[in-house]
């Protein structure tokens, strides 16, 4: 096997390392075939496709108690709406109205009724309506399939790292019933559905390979770097060595913090100081105040920026409340985008060594448009008064007294739109270049 | 047929919770009920079809009644659509927090 070892880089969606054998899951989308039907067989197809609503409604129905026992409610909302667009009695109503009167089999009518709400959501610029339509496909082909009287597999005897183009929630969740190791998804980013239901089930997962289902196939070895985001199939033995070495190391790491939170965050000799964890996203919150953070050091908000795209002032200011709201009265440093030029701009800006170069606030202060929506979005969420604000990559004196300017004019925009916030808020630098 | 204009008020719009919560009144009565936005219409008593208009706050929707009872379930339905779909608590706190609102 060695010598054909390959490296694949893609989005780390879920912490952690696996170790083990593929799995490459191919779910077949339903073949449909228009099929003229008799009209003493119209009664027939009513009745198939009634009994795949109620089929689907009791497999939904263990998915949403399952993703609930192990999830929580909020992570399984999603199947809740699948359910009750499962009761759309319009919609029932409609499909049986064009059975009779049209007279082709159920599933051609199903897909064909449906598909028209699914592209339309899909031609939205809406991303929560985007993904509605995912589910609401995702529902019709579980339907088709119940109609066709067909199964999907979602059950496998020995542990498995399961390799797919792309997961549905429901998949990810079913999984979860069997020793899955890790999801490696072709398709999906660090927000997509497999990304957060992975995550909440802390399961390593790297997502976005774009090309994984091409390399991988079912038996071969692989390396799950869900820290790194990458993939690494048929490794040398020397690199899995290396591997297992890192996975004990941090097996160990975490048994020793496990005995230690409880403990308070004191010195020897009693002297007090506070914990504060750092987070990448704001679903992390959650566990850093279970672990024992009394607040948030550094949150990360590269994140959001999703393929390019930075999200306007409002969207940012939902995310950086939630995270803001929860850690309450605890304080949170957000920080400000540091990312690469080359990976906003990708046409924009050019350049040899973008880790020296043009990147964390240097690009906030060349295009005051990004850093002044941040800074509007951060400063409303500050309103509890437990908020501050962090610049990346601060080199000289002269760029602190930029970024204060930016400071005021973002308040003084919020002033006159008298929308309220955090006055006396804190702001800071990270020192980290060396010309710094 | 009675006509009716209301204005989304709830931070999150038509999502799911509140859309369950319009089909399930509207499909209490027996007039049809149609939701027209930016020239498209659905039927208000489909789940599917009142998420697919992606409604968000701001949006002013033209409502539809056609029945019997027509007037009863425009009442009760444009109450629904002013009450922010049980949200209001979120409307006080988007004051707090600093958004605009007309209820300021």
């Amino acid at each position: 096997m060695d010598g054909h070892q390959k490296i694949i880089e893609g989005i780390p969606a879920s912490p952690g390392i696996a170790i083990g054998t593929a799995l490459k899951y191919e779910k077949l989308k339903p073949k449909i075939t228009k099929k003229e039907i008799k009209e003493e067989e119209v009664e027939v197809e009513i009745e198939r496709f009634l009994r795949a609503i109620e089929k689907s409604k009791s497999e939904l129905s263990k998915i949403l108690k399952l993703a609930i026992e192990r999830i929580g409610s909020e992570g399984a909302q999603i199947f809740e709406a699948q359910l009750l667009m499962l009761d759309d009695k319009t919609m029932i109503d409609k499909i049986i109205e064009r059975i009779k009167t049209e007279k082709f089999n159920a599933e051609s009518i199903v897909n064909d009724e449906v598909e028209k709400y699914v592209k339309f959501m899909q031609s939205s610029g809406d991303e929560y309506l985007k993904e509605r339509a995912n589910d609401l496909e995702d529902l019709k082909n579980r339907v088709i399939r119940n109609i066709q009287q067909e199964k999907w597999l979602s059950r496998f005897d020995t542990s498995r790292i399961v390799v797919a183009e792309n997961l549905t929630p429901a998949d990810t969740i079913l999984f979860s019933r069997n020793q899955v190791l890790g999801y490696i998804t072709d398709l999906g980013g660090y927000t997509s559905h497999t990304a957060i239901l992975a995550r909440a089930l802390k399961i390593p997962a790297v997502v976005g390979l774009k090309e994984a289902t091409k390399f991988i196939k079912t038996g071969d070895t692989v390396i799950l770097d869900g820290y790194r985001g990458i993939v690494i199939v048929n490794p040398d033995q020397s690199l899995i060595e290396q591997y297992q070495e890192k996975m004990k190391r941090i097996a160990e790491l975490e048994r020793k913090l496990e005995q230690l939170k409880q403990l308070p965050a004191e010195t020897m000799d009693g002297k007090k100081f506070t914990l504060l964890a750092n987070i990448e996203f704001p679903d992390e919150v959650d566990e850093a105040i279970e672990n024992g953070a009394e607040g948030i050091g550094l949150f990360r908000t590269e994140y959001i920026i999703n393929n390019s795209i930075i999200p306007d002032e409002d969207e940012q200011f939902e995310e950086y409340l939630r995270v803001a709201e929860k850690i309450y009265p605890g304080k949170v440093v957000i920080r400000t985008f540091d990312i690469g030029g080359d990976k906003i701009f990708k046409d924009y800006h050019k350049e040899d060594n973008p880790f020296l170069g043009w990147r964390g606030i240097r690009i906030g202060l060349d295009r005051p448009d990004i850093l002044l929506t941040q800074l509007r979005a951060i400063l409303r969420a500050s309103i509890k008064g437990n908020v501050m604000i962090m610049f990346p990559m601060v080199t000289t004196i002269d760029e602190v007294r930029e970024i204060k300017k930016y400071v005021e004019i973002a308040k003084s925009q919020l002033r006159e739109k008298n929308v309220k916030f955090d006055e006396s808020i804190k702001i800071g630098v990270m020192i980290e270049v060396p010309s710094s | 047929m009675i006509k009716k204009e209301v204005e989304i008020k709830n931070r999150t719009g038509l999502h799911t919770r509140p859309a369950a919560m319009l089909v399930k009144l509207a499909s209490k009565f027996k007039s049809d009920f149609f939701i027209e936005k930016n020239g498209m219409e659905i039927n208000g008593k489909s789940i599917i079809g009142v998420m697919s208009l992606a409604a968000e706050q701001g949006s002013k929707l033209i409502l539809k009644f056609d029945g019997e009872d027509e007037e009863e379930a425009a009442e009760a339905i444009v109450k629904l659509f002013e009450s922010g779909f049980g949200e209001l608590e979120e409307l006080k706190e988007e004051n707090k927090d600093g958004r605009s609102s007309k209820d300021n």
